[in-house]
């Protein structure tokens, strides 16, 4: 990660901070900080007191470790699309108890899909610890929706110059093959990534789009591939149009 | 300087030195101030609203886009606060209103001299994520990892106050209210919103032998930067002792759940329940 900006170093601590609180759930000591951001430990010191004194980041008295301060929490409620999240919380507990399986909304972050809501099966309960994760883009039904409207060039910097990565028993191998089936969901409007991914896991997946038509999000269901049967067509319906209702041009593609 | 942005948040935008914020903070606010309303956020609109250069804007926005601060909305190309950010707010609230809901827990225990929890609303259910017994305590019963139905446990109304009317009916199926011994507890979902309305009003919801016969609870709301509620802090005792000392023990919870809700980056001014 290469930043230019006085602005840019500090905030990198910042990332930093945040990404270890996000995954392990605790501060980092100045040390620790400099293990992973190469710079000096007077420089990190003077950073994170920078930040602590705006409150981007706070220092706990007792074990000294700094953690994300509060008003970059308040910032994150402003992240992204807001309005969305809202919009979009009861078009999944809609879809979660209709087809009786988990429901996700997702997007777009750099080259990985990325969860921003998730709701359990069983009645609207908010299922805790979807919300963040991340799986790449080349073998999931969200991963092919949110891209299908990029030019081939965008993709193909999304996807980088290395080899796909192997995912499931049925992931794409090679471009070639990722493309055909990115053929297929830009033709149906809707993707299914049956057993691209997880071992187990069919998902099914259809774009939420903007105002000018691009797509903001995705809409996913995955489950486990013994129930989905002969669901699938059912599945497919009802995850096309509930990312429908939530497009702002309400007119389902394909 | 203070200035009062978006969500109700407070942000001071001068350092120590009197400056311009010297870690972006004033761009980083005007980028949340962002509503769909607005024109499109560019770099040079940016620098107008800050007050800074443009050269200068334009070169800190390369590094917020490659730290994942900032994104481009794909559909209208607007610069915004990207959602790598929410996603892991929320992964460090769901971890940290549980690591410092323990600590919180363990101090009121030792404070106020009664079984202490913080639970949770899984659904319909009602879910202990962390307890602590005072010492010397006769009761000591563990409630960690066991759930019972929202309506019917302590801090109910709190967990439900951020629901709609509607939300909160379609939650309950619209029906009966599950079984209790409580002595007060409420026989409908109307006495149970009634109760709802008051934990809004007060902020806290004090039970008397709701839950159980002799038992009673004072129970106030965590919320997260989100203005949702993630769980509430509740003091458990035999309902003589909850009724002795009440004003004490609602000030305690109050202010306990408060300070946790401040590190979740919650402003404390509550959306209001109709959503």
């Amino acid at each position: 990660m290469t930043v230019h900006t006085n602005i840019g170093r500090r905030l990198e601590l910042l990332a930093c901070l945040l990404e270890h609180e996000a995954s392990v759930g605790r501060g980092m000591g100045v040390v620790s900080v400099g293990s992973r951001v190469d710079r000096e430990k007077s420089q990190i010191s003077r950073g994170l007191a920078a930040l602590a004194r705006e409150g981007l980041v706070e220092r706990d008295p007792e074990n000294l470790e700094f953690a994300v301060g509060p008003v970059l929490l308040a910032l994150a409620a402003r992240a992204g699309s807001p309005d969305l999240l809202v919009l979009a919380q009861p078009v999944l507990e809609r879809l979660a108890a209709e087809l009786g399986e988990r429901s996700d909304l997702a997007v777009l972050d750099g080259a990985q899909v990325l969860t921003i809501d998730s709701v359990a099966a069983s009645s609207s309960v908010q299922s805790v610890g979807w919300t963040g994760r991340r799986t790449p883009l080349h073998c999931t039904a969200a991963g092919r929706v949110l891209v299908c409207g990029m030019p081939e060039a965008e993709i193909d910097d999304l996807l980088g110059p290395d080899p796909l990565p192997v995912a499931g028993p049925n992931g794409p191998t090679n471009r070639a093959e990722f493309h055909a089936r990115l053929a297929d969901t830009r033709r149906d409007g809707w993707a299914v990534a049956d057993r691209e991914l997880d071992l187990d896991v069919v998902a099914v997946a259809a774009p939420v789009l903007g105002r000018n038509g691009a797509v903001r999000a995705a809409i996913t269901v995955a489950c486990p591939a013994f129930r989905v049967g002969t669901r699938l067509d059912d599945i497919v319906e009802s995850v096309r149009r509930a990312a429908a209702g939530l497009s702002a041009t309400s007119e389902p593609r394909g | 300087m203070q200035d009062n942005y978006g969500g109700g948040v407070t942000i001071d935008l001068e350092d120590s030195t009197g400056g311009v914020s010297a870690s972006g903070l004033d761009l980083l606010a005007a980028l949340a101030n962002y509503s769909p309303s607005d024109p499109p956020i560019t770099a040079s609109r940016l620098a107008a609203l800050t007050g800074r250069d443009r050269g200068v804007v334009s070169r800190v926005i390369d590094d917020l886009l490659e730290l994942g601060f900032v994104e481009r909305d794909p559909d209208e190309r607007a610069l915004r606060l990207g959602w790598g950010l929410y996603a892991a707010a929320v992964q460090v609230v769901e971890l940290r209103v549980v690591s410092r809901g323990q600590q919180l827990v363990e101090r009121l225990a030792a404070q106020c001299g009664e079984s202490t929890y913080l639970v949770r609303r899984r659904g319909t259910q009602s879910l202990t994520v962390a307890e602590a017994m005072p010492r010397a305590s006769v009761r000591g019963v563990s409630w960690l990892g066991r759930s019972q139905p929202v309506a019917r446990g302590d801090a109910g109304p709190v967990l439900l106050m951020d629901l709609s009317r509607a939300e909160l009916r379609a939650l309950l199926g619209g029906g009966k209210l599950p079984p209790s011994t409580g002595i007060n507890a409420p026989r409908s979902i109307e006495e149970l919103e009634r109760e709802i309305a008051k934990a809004r009003a007060t902020g806290v919801c004090v039970l008397m032998e709701h839950v159980e016969a002799g038992v009673a609870s004072v129970g106030a709301p965590v919320m997260d930067f989100r203005q949702r509620v993630v769980g509430a802090v509740v003091v458990v005792g035999p309902s003589t002792r909850v009724s002795s000392s009440l004003a004490t023990l609602v000030d305690a919870v109050r202010e306990g759940a408060d300070e946790l809700s401040r590190s979740l980056g919650s402003d404390l001014q509550l959306a209001g329940g109709e959503a």
